[in-house]
């Protein structure tokens, strides 16, 4: 007996036959739902075509065809791109931590007989204008570029928290003030918030981590508040206003951890866009000062050799572009396996 | 003539990564032109499930298999979906249960009458339109001239049912399939909407009408279905199966229904059994709220009165029934009586002490007294929480140690039936019956001398919902708390309540005895409350002997009732007088 889609345009993704991959007939069900009813398997005369196997009397029941196809989809399917993307933020993280597992050249050597060499077995990414291995530069650019997207982060996450909490559980005027300061940063774009303070403070590793954590503070104080807002508001504060918690008891037990929950998140997406900050404003010589191997630094000093040594730039900018996005892929795929665990 | 659906051994089954799971477990079903049927069954029986698969509507995924799916003279197992888009609205009008949700709420409900118009006559713009006003006004929509230019949101909830159903028959389909049509409206209103579809029944159409209330479908269906976990439990004419059921689980089905018939008996029980008594000193007073206000404001600056002047006393281990439609202000006078908001106006007394309005300081070591237990039990649970958590948390303030606190817990567990529960594990993984008695054991867990229950039990299929009612009358006898019991439905009011109060539109337009108040009411509103509620049909005598023909007299009026003796308050703290407590303010 061929199977059939109910309707194949609203089943889309349902291909036609797992049918001969599935196991055979149910066994584990109740056999007395179909046995009630006037045996309907064996009166039938099955005339499908491709329907070889089974004499007529042994056609499957409906019940059993159903549970057949059901079994063939139940099957779990491993989405790709998150184990993809977790791979490529461990060979990230073990290039920042354990930089010389990966490679032994020292990044800052220079070369000059073997200046943007193509890549080959002894510089797999190549070599730079100086003669540096490109592929030493990437791993040991990886710690930097990680650290300011951490470090900012965490800057960005900590005072937002502070700021969207303050506002979500204060009077309606401490909200108003918080929110417009909140608003104000907001106004400006992230990179020349960033650019603001760097004229401020002054270049460097620490001033840029700082500049790009102050940058990122609207994005996290405006969910906070109204994760806030949504935990203070509801039921179960409510009720346990009713078994007479303070406002410190429902704000610590309560308000807190559920208002938080989103923060690691928003964290985790949010850091992707931190290296790209970072390599954006390294990019222009706002962060770590050359020979420092950082990821926008060294895209910055490949510019002028793109046409002679395109791997000089291209490979940077690949391992650059991969972190941003498996970071980002990561957090989404949290975040939406959070959303589906809070009702 | 040729049947116009004919189900024969349909199985639904949805793959899930834990494995499959059947939704439908054949299922036959035959809906002959011109019939109305019912399919009744409590959540999870796979009515649902069961009407979609009739639209070709069942979704991704979804794995329908079947003897015969024949819809409207074709194989629905073979239909693509060019020709189930043909059927849906021209062969088959569907009506959902939330016409807000339903409808596009950007678009004028004439606009989308006319669309589904569009989609199956040929007519010009002109007709069409003048069609629209027609199937308006067919469907007893007053000035449909104007309806038509509104948006779902500007139309009351039973307005915008109508306007579906306007839109489901626009394309005078042989069969209208209602699902729940009228569980989100107001008695009134659900009685209108009923006697519309039975209008369209006796114009032709064929009807299948869903629902879990098996006196909605008592009222207008010629034959029942009672589906039970995906498979059918007993078919037969509605009067047959609602009245003289064959089936243990219609019959359970049946018993559980509150009404005036069940009044001072237990409901969850096969056979019927006396409530435990209770001793009401109506010349006690524990609560009473005097001239009680409140005002909204409106975000365009209308005031809104939400409760207008409402005085009422409730006396110690007395249950004081809250009746009325959406909007008329339960859910604020609730809110005020639980110490949650301050009345604009008026006074609450706790034990003739200020209760509102006061301070939060004074409120604060009084709280437990007053103990809420809303409709959605889940959402008044910390998601962090474990249910053992839910329990401590409450019990935070008496000062127990960790021995006493662990049997206060296991006392009150078995008090609710729920001794059987891995504490341990989170709300969530409980069933609807579970979290509502969790919640009802956290409100008991601090002994309060009131509980306010805002619609404890609208959200529960009908045989959780009478355990649980069983339950709140088996504690309010052991704990003598007074019940302030806030809902919609009259049957589960008049069931459990000694004294009843009537809200409109934020007053209380009738206060008085149950029985008084529900078989002789004073006020037209109440009448025409009365008047408008669905009932299932008088039960036969005989196989129905289990069930006293006599009920217990209703509290009336003053006289103390002449019931069994107090039983012992459950512990030493429920003793605590009201001057002690106060002392330590």
């Amino acid at each position: 007996m061929t199977t059939r889609l109910i309707d194949p345009a609203l089943a889309p993704g349902w291909p036609g036959a797992p049918i001969e991959t599935a196991p055979s007939a149910p066994t584990d069900r109740p056999a007395d739902l179909s046995a009630t009813r006037p045996a309907p398997a064996s009166a039938r005369i099955s005339t499908a075509p491709g329907d070889q196997t089974t004499a007529p009397d042994l056609a499957p029941t409906a019940q059993q065809r159903a549970w057949r196809r059901a079994r063939a989809a139940s099957r779990r399917r491993w989405p790709l791109g998150l184990i993809a993307s977790l791979a490529i933020l461990s060979v990230v993280l073990t290039a920042a931590f354990f930089p010389h597992w990966l490679s032994q050249v020292d990044p800052t050597a220079t070369d000059l007989m073997a200046v943007n060499r193509p890549p080959s077995w002894a510089h797999p990414a190549g070599t730079d204008y100086l003669g540096r291995d490109v592929f030493a530069r990437i791993v040991y650019g990886a710690r930097h570029s990680l650290l300011i997207g951490l470090g900012a982060t965490a800057i960005s996450a900590l005072i937002g928290v502070v700021l969207g909490v303050l506002a979500g559980i204060s009077k309606p005027w401490v909200d108003t003030a918080v929110s417009r300061f909140v608003d104000i940063l907001a106004a400006f774009p992230g990179i020349l918030l960033a650019l603001v303070v760097i004229a401020l403070i002054g270049p460097g590793l620490v001033n840029l981590i700082v500049a790009l954590g102050v940058s990122h503070i609207p994005s996290y104080a405006r969910v906070v508040r109204a994760q806030t807002g949504q935990v203070v508001r509801s039921d179960y504060v409510e009720q346990a206003r009713t078994l007479g918690w303070g406002r410190f008891g429902l704000t610590w037990r309560h308000v807190l951890p559920n208002a938080l929950g989103v923060v690691p998140v928003l964290a985790t997406i949010g850091l992707g866009g931190a290296i790209v900050g970072a390599a954006a404003l390294s990019f222009i010589g706002m962060g770590p000062q050359p020979p420092t191997p950082e990821w926008g630094a060294i895209l910055a000093e490949s510019r002028n050799y793109l046409r002679q040594a395109w791997w000089t730039g291209v490979l940077p900018g690949v391992a650059l572009t991969a972190t941003v996005i498996a970071s980002t892929v990561v957090g989404r795929t949290w975040q939406a396996s959070s959303e589906r665990r809070t009702p | 003539m040729s049947p116009l659906v004919e189900l024969r051994d349909l199985h639904v089954v949805f793959p899930r990564r834990r494995g499959p799971v059947a939704a439908v477990k054949g299922l036959d079903l035959t809906i002959e032109p011109g019939e109305a049927v019912g399919l009744v069954g409590e959540s999870g029986s796979g009515k649902s499930v069961t009407v979609r698969t009739l639209l070709g509507l069942t979704g991704r995924g979804a794995i329908v298999e079947a003897e015969r799916l024949t819809v409207c003279g074709q194989d629905g197992l073979r239909l693509s979906g060019r020709a189930w888009r043909d059927i849906r609205g021209s062969q088959i009008g569907l009506v959902l249960q939330d016409a807000l949700i339903s409808l596009d709420p950007l678009r004028p409900v004439g606009q989308e009458i006319g669309e589904a118009l569009r989609l199956h006559q040929r007519l010009p713009a002109g007709r069409r339109r003048q069609r629209v006003i027609e199937l308006l006004s067919e469907v007893g929509v007053p000035a449909p001239e104007i309806r038509a230019r509104q948006r779902p949101h500007e139309l009351s909830g039973g307005l915008r049912q109508r306007a579906l159903i306007a839109s489901a028959i626009a394309g005078q389909p042989a069969l209208i399939i209602a699902d729940e049509p009228t569980t989100a409206l107001d008695v009134t209103v659900q009685a209108q909407v009923l006697a519309l579809l039975d209008a369209r029944r006796r114009a032709g159409a064929a009807l299948l009408l869903v629902s879990h209330d098996l006196a909605v479908v008592a009222s207008i269906c010629d034959r029942v279905i009672v589906m039970k976990d995906g498979a059918m439990v007993e078919r037969g004419p509605s009067r047959r199966v609602l009245t003289r059921p064959s089936q243990p689980y219609t019959k359970r089905l049946l018993a559980a229904v509150p009404s005036a018939a069940s009044r001072g008996w237990t409901l969850s029980s096969p056979q019927r059994q006396p409530l435990p008594a209770r001793t009401v000193d109506p010349a006690a007073t524990v609560l009473a709220a005097n001239g009680l206000s409140h005002d909204f404001k409106a975000p365009d600056g209308q005031v809104c009165h939400a409760v207008r002047d409402v005085s009422l006393r409730l006396a110690p281990a007395e249950t004081l029934g809250v009746v009325g439609e959406s909007g008329s202000g339960k859910s604020t006078l609730a809110k005020i009586l639980a110490g949650l908001l301050e009345p604009s106006q008026g006074r609450v007394d706790l034990d003739g002490q200020p209760w509102a309005p006061a301070s939060d300081r004074w409120r604060r070591s009084r709280r437990r007294q007053v103990q809420l237990i809303a409709q959605d039990a889940l959402s008044s649970f910390d998601p962090r929480h474990s249910a053992a958590q839910v329990l401590t948390e409450a019990l935070r303030h008496l000062g127990l140690d960790p021995a006493q606190r662990r049997r206060r817990i296991a006392s009150v567990l078995e008090l609710v039936d729920l001794s059987h529960l891995p504490i341990e594990a989170s709300p969530r993984t409980f069933s609807g019956g579970e979290r509502q008695r969790l919640a009802i054991a956290r409100a008991l867990i601090v002994e309060p001398r009131v509980l306010v229950a805002d619609e404890p039990v609208s959200a529960l299929d009908v045989s959780v919902q009478a355990q649980i009612l069983d339950l709140l009358a088996r504690v309010q006898a052991r704990t003598e708390a007074a019940l302030v019991f806030i809902s919609h439905d009259l049957g589960v009011v008049h069931h459990l309540a000694d004294r009843v109060v009537v809200m409109k539109d934020g007053r209380a337009v009738e206060q008085g005895p149950a029985d008084q108040v529900f078989l002789c009411p004073s006020h037209p509103y109440t009448r025409d409350l009365v008047a408008a509620l669905p009932r299932l049909p008088e039960p036969a005598p005989e196989p129905l002997a289990s069930i006293p023909e006599s009920v217990p007299a209703p509290a009336s009026g003053p006289t103390p009732r002449p019931l069994a003796p107090a039983p012992a308050p459950t512990s030493e703290a429920f003793a605590e007088t009201p001057e002690r407590i106060h002392s330590h303010v």
